[in-house]
């Protein structure tokens, strides 16, 4: 298994579990907690939008070239969820 | 609420949450890909090539020569080094398709678009050349594009996933309606409204 496909499993089945225990009692968590996690929300929707619609646009295979494609349908999942949380966390920060 | 029941309802919100949590992605894409793929004709997915017999059965000419006619017809990146006058690679070639009634065969090459070249099963006249998008999707669906067989397992989690959360969200929906008796669903729906 090469990494990308590893990182895009974590992405597709692993995220979405550890976003929904963090959800969990979302509203007692501190204010950059929620901030975090609403960004990851954000992050992983449009990261599962983004790789349904690179993966079908071209329909062709990837190959080793392809590095939109390969970031955008692979590694987007668990990428773009963690970015959301450090960028809606450091915006939380400067708010205040 | 007897206890028993109340079990299986937590039971049955607790499934239905995380497994629909979980499975969104997988269902999403499979369900794009199922839409594409039912529309592939319509979308040009997949060529279509009206042809007619150019000849009888028994002057066809053999796959060696229909192979090597596609080969020559198909775009230079596809040939892998194989070049026009050799004998046709077979591992250049994923499949053949023999359509007697329609008169032609369809070459399928290995390469990443899956070209298909039409090719005239008497005269070895090339028909159409172009990609099999199809395949591509075929293989998203299922998930075998991740790295063969094994991965079939992800279109099977979100289906059994699916199966799932229908089961458990329709148990979700009836079990008030069991403990209040009929009137009680319906008078919350008109109140929710």
């Amino acid at each position: 298994m090469t990494p990308g496909i590893a990182v895009f499993l974590i992405g597709l089945l692993i995220v979405p579990i550890i976003l929904l225990a963090w959800g969990h009692r979302i509203r007692r968590a501190s204010e950059r907690s929620q901030r975090a996690f609403w960004g990851a929300i954000v992050g992983h929707c449009v990261a599962g939008v983004a790789a349904t619609i690179v993966g079908v646009m071209s329909p062709v295979e990837w190959s080793d070239t392809d590095r939109l494609r390969g970031f955008l349908g692979l590694w987007s999942l668990a990428v773009l969820p963690a970015a959301g949380a450090l960028i809606a966390a450091a915006f939380s920060r400067t708010t205040r | 609420m007897s206890q028993p029941r109340r079990k299986l309802s937590r039971v049955a919100f607790y499934a239905h949450l995380w497994l629909g949590v979980a499975s969104t992605v997988v269902l999403l894409a499979v369900s794009v890909t199922g839409i594409l793929l039912n529309h592939k004709r319509g979308l040009g997915l997949m060529p279509e090539v009206d042809h007619a017999p150019t000849g009888s059965f028994n002057t066809t000419v053999s796959l060696e020569r229909i192979a090597a006619a596609a080969l020559a017809a198909a775009p230079e990146g596809t040939r892998d080094g194989w070049t026009p006058g050799d004998t046709a690679h077979p591992a250049l070639i994923d499949r053949m398709d023999v359509r007697p009634r329609d008169g032609l065969v369809k070459v399928r090459l290995r390469d990443a678009a899956s070209t298909e070249v039409t090719v005239d099963i008497n005269t070895a006249a090339i028909l159409h050349v172009g990609p099999r998008g199809d395949v591509f999707l075929e293989k998203l669906h299922s998930g075998e594009i991740f790295g063969g067989q094994p991965f079939v397992l992800l279109s099977d989690f979100g289906a059994v996933a699916l199966i799932v959360t229908l089961v458990t969200g329709y148990w979700l929906w009836l079990a008030p309606r069991l403990i209040r008796g009929p009137g009680a669903g319906k008078a919350r729906d008109e109140e929710a409204a």
